[in-house]
């Protein structure tokens, strides 16, 4: 094995090694309680949006979101990340289906599922930016952190949700 | 009790619900615009499918019950299903 040491290392076009990728800021938001929805349209979900204001325009920005959904008897909940009121984290367009970065769909009334998506976005701005996630309903109710019966019960959990936005230096 | 199961059968206007007890719990109707809980109401209601979820819970997974069948037969089968029926009644 070989060693390199250098006291500094120039990167053509990019300043010091020092000055890139570095974790400038670290924002999160945790979602402790429960929220449903029966809309089936994309609707907030209340608790699971975060703010970042960049220190830079060329600072990078990763997402990174972990959700726990339940849905009514196999029907799907849908799931999108914006920033602002812009969908980011997306699949392509194809035809009417909506755009989004996970579905689910649980068949056990007693059970839910971890969803997550981490997204590097170049957000271009130093003004405050706020990320947000939607869900929509195919149909009956889609929940946050609990299972669709939500027994009370030592085997069926509450559960946790949250929205991580790191600043990282371009 | 599951309180936005509660809030939804007796407010049929609200669309989401956030939250989980009796003061933080806000619930929107289509338009975002708050809807009054009434709390009597709610904290009365019973679920009429909750035999039905606490059955879910205790059944073993099917494949176990397959398994049952296989080695014990039908009759044990339906010995332990009924078992768990009997534990959580309809109603």
């Amino acid at each position: 094995m070989s060693t390199l040491t250098v006291d500094n290392l120039n990167l053509k076009g990019a300043g010091s090694v020092d000055n890139v990728g570095r974790i400038l800021q670290v924002v999160q938001t945790a979602k402790t309680d429960t929220f449903t929805s029966s809309s089936s349209s994309f609707t907030d979900i209340t608790g699971l949006s975060v703010s970042i204001t960049p220190s830079s325009s060329s600072s990078k920005v990763m997402v990174i979101v972990e959700t726990n959904t339940s849905t009514t008897g196999g029907n799907n909940a849908i799931l999108r990340l914006l920033r602002g009121s812009t969908a980011i984290a997306v699949g392509d367009s194809a035809g009417s289906r909506p755009q989004a970065f996970a579905q689910t769909r649980v068949n056990d009334t007693n059970a839910a599922l971890g969803s997550s998506v981490n997204f590097l976005d170049s957000p271009n701005t130093t003004s405050a930016t706020t990320y947000k996630v939607q869900m929509l309903s195919q149909s009956g109710v889609v929940g946050i952190n609990r299972t669709n019966a939500d027994s009370d019960s030592a085997t069926i959990a509450r559960t946790f949700s949250s929205i991580t936005v790191m600043e990282i230096r371009g | 009790m599951d309180l936005h199961k509660a809030i939804r059968a007796i407010h049929t206007s609200v669309v989401t619900i956030n939250g989980d007890t009796e003061k933080t719990i806000v619930a929107t109707d289509k338009d975002n615009k708050e809807v009054t809980v009434d709390w009597t109401k709610v904290n009365a209601w019973k679920d009429p499918n909750e035999y039905q979820y606490k059955r879910a819970e205790d059944y073993p997974s099917i494949v176990d019950q397959l398994d049952e069948i296989y080695h014990n037969g039908i009759d044990s089968w339906k010995t332990k299903i009924k078992a768990i029926k009997d534990k959580h009644p309809k109603g």
